[in-house]
């Protein structure tokens, strides 16, 4: 696969359900292994299986959305440890699973996939001009 | 109650000499100079293509819809009207959403880096 926005993710930013910089954006460590991605089917976080998540992160702090560009500080995933991750998720965080909508999926990143060993896992945002991405 | 029969409508153009003659159901009702009758025949393409177009407008939308649905920034027709029916058809006629699903999407991605840190030590 490749680095997508989920179809249901697109939907939030035209329906105005996400606010990328208002909202608590979350992002999670995935185990492709334990869940399928799905772009065109998944939309909350409870598609993706408990079992998958090998970490949470805190929300993104400092995001910006200047030209459609989706940027945020780069993301620090505390003592991470568990199975091999492939993906990150991003997600809109309500509180409730069933509401927290899934924004993108990156499966494509220099040092993916990853197995942890304990210690922090840093998810480091392109500088470059789509950064995390461009809508 | 009653009916109404279209008309059959006969015509001839003829030429003589260096003018030319329409002749409808056997009366002449127009003797043109050369020039004249280029100048109407030129009006009544024009007329006509556009009476084409009106005649099969839900044609030229529906394959203007299916350039649109393919990608393409292009339509058939100049028309308003057409042009909006083709948009509208584009994005939510069943069968162009089933049979033509993929709009691929113009969103990019930059190239993030995951960089995994040596576990801390305990104090």
């Amino acid at each position: 696969m490749a680095n997508a926005l989920y179809d249901k993710g697109r939907e939030g930013f035209l329906d105005g359900s996400i606010d990328w910089d208002t909202n608590t954006i979350k992002s999670i460590l995935v185990d492709e292994g334990a869940d399928t991605i799905d772009l065109a089917v998944d939309d909350n976080l409870d598609d993706r299986a408990a079992g998958s998540r090998i970490s949470t992160s805190a929300a993104l702090t400092t995001k910006t959305v200047t030209n459609g560009v989706a940027d945020s500080d780069d993301i620090t995933f505390t003592a991470v440890s568990g199975a091999s991750v492939e993906s990150v998720d991003f997600f809109k965080d309500t509180g409730t699973e069933s509401t927290s909508r899934l924004i993108c999926n990156v499966d494509t990143a220099t040092g993916l996939p990853v197995t942890p060993s304990g210690g922090d896992i840093v998810f480091r945002v392109d500088n470059g001009a789509n950064k995390l991405f461009k809508l | 109650m009653q009916v109404i029969v279209p008309k059959q409508v006969e015509f001839r153009v003829r030429q003589e000499g260096d003018r030319v003659l329409l002749i409808i159901n056997g009366q002449c009702v127009a003797d043109l100079e050369w020039k004249a009758a280029e100048v109407l025949w030129q009006a009544l393409r024009e007329k006509t293509r556009r009476a084409e177009e009106v005649a099969k407008a839900f044609s030229v939308a529906r394959d203007s819809a299916i350039l649109l649905r393919a990608g393409a920034r292009m339509v058939l027709s100049g028309s308003r009207k057409i042009i909006a029916e083709a948009v509208k058809m584009a994005g939510h006629d069943r069968d162009l959403r089933r049979f033509m699903p993929f709009i691929k999407s113009q969103e990019s991605f930059g190239h993030p880096v995951v960089e995994k840190l040596p576990p801390k030590e305990m104090l």
